[in-house]
């Protein structure tokens, strides 16, 4: 259980950000404002209708108003998990709704 | 004549304690701490992407920033929420609170080690005896001027790399869009 971020530093980690994307990447650095520093990031993109999609961003500062959660470990996008994937393009089945906006951020 | 008496001070004072900021660089290093600001000040003349929380976007080259990140743009290309409309301007200032994230060349994670290890060693040739801060910010201002316009050339080189790879995310977000509505 971490109580302060540096037990995540260069590690993976997950943030979803105020605008409800989902951002892995290794954590390189922070500060008292959770403004991340993120290497080798990526984006996961859920939708109904498509398997995830995963957009290279490689290196991401996020602003620290904009974070909402940040967890460890990435999202890996497992293949096969949540049946018919036939597709090649490494994404699993699961179709999810995109997260929307977290409220009362500004 | 004030800045040749400090600098040969300087000189003196650097043979005498080289050993404490190179610890720091070593310590840095060890711990991999890159706060978000001193990243983006080292990203000074690389090319690189703000979007705001408005959504719009603005690829440009980072002239300069401050501690509220603060920034300001040369070249600039600056893309509506939709990704529709373009905008070119010659430089903008962009105000730090507005914006919602960065994303800066993979080189930039390169320069900050290499800043900060000069850095620490101007600090230290520079700053002793005048007290901490002061002697820092000195040493600072000074790494940074004399760094930028001999990397004017190499940021060039990895600029258009990097606007390529800028329109590939564009494409990319522009299909959730669709998407999504």
């Amino acid at each position: 259980m971490a109580s302060t971020l540096s037990e995540w530093k260069s590690k993976s980690v997950t943030v979803l950000t105020c605008d409800g994307r989902l951002i892995s990447g290794t954590l390189r650095g922070y500060d008292q404002l959770q403004n991340l520093v993120l290497q080798k990031s990526h984006e996961v993109v859920y939708s109904v209708d498509s398997p995830p999609e995963r957009i290279e961003l490689g290196l991401f500062v996020v602003r620290g108003d904009n974070v909402a959660v940040i967890s460890d470990g990435e999202i890996g996008i497992a293949k096969g998990v949540g049946g018919d994937d036939d597709d090649d393009d490494g994404g699993g089945g699961i179709r999810a709704e995109p997260i929307g906006e977290i409220a009362g951020n500004r | 004549m004030y800045v040749v008496k400090s600098l040969i001070r300087g000189e003196k004072e650097s043979n005498q304690n080289t050993s404490s900021p190179l610890l720091f660089y070593f310590i840095l290093r060890i711990t991999n701490s890159m706060l978000p600001l001193s990243l983006l000040k080292a990203s000074t003349s690389l090319p690189l992407l703000v979007e705001l929380k408005s959504g719009t976007t603005y690829n440009g080259r980072l002239v300069s920033c401050d501690t509220y990140m603060n920034i300001n743009l040369r070249d600039v290309v600056c893309t509506s929420q939709d990704g529709e409309r373009f905008m070119k301007l010659n430089e903008c200032y962009i105000r730090g609170s507005s914006i919602k994230f960065l994303r800066l060349p993979d080189e930039a994670v390169d320069r900050v080690v290499e800043d900060e290890g000069k850095q620490w060693q101007d600090s230290s040739g520079r700053g002793r005896g005048r007290g901490g801060e002061g002697g820092r910010g000195r040493g600072r201002g000074g790494g940074g001027s004399r760094g930028r316009g001999a990397r004017g050339g190499g940021g060039g080189v990895h600029g258009g790399r990097y606007h390529g790879r800028g329109g590939g995310r564009g494409g990319g977000s522009g299909g959730r869009g669709i998407r999504n509505g």
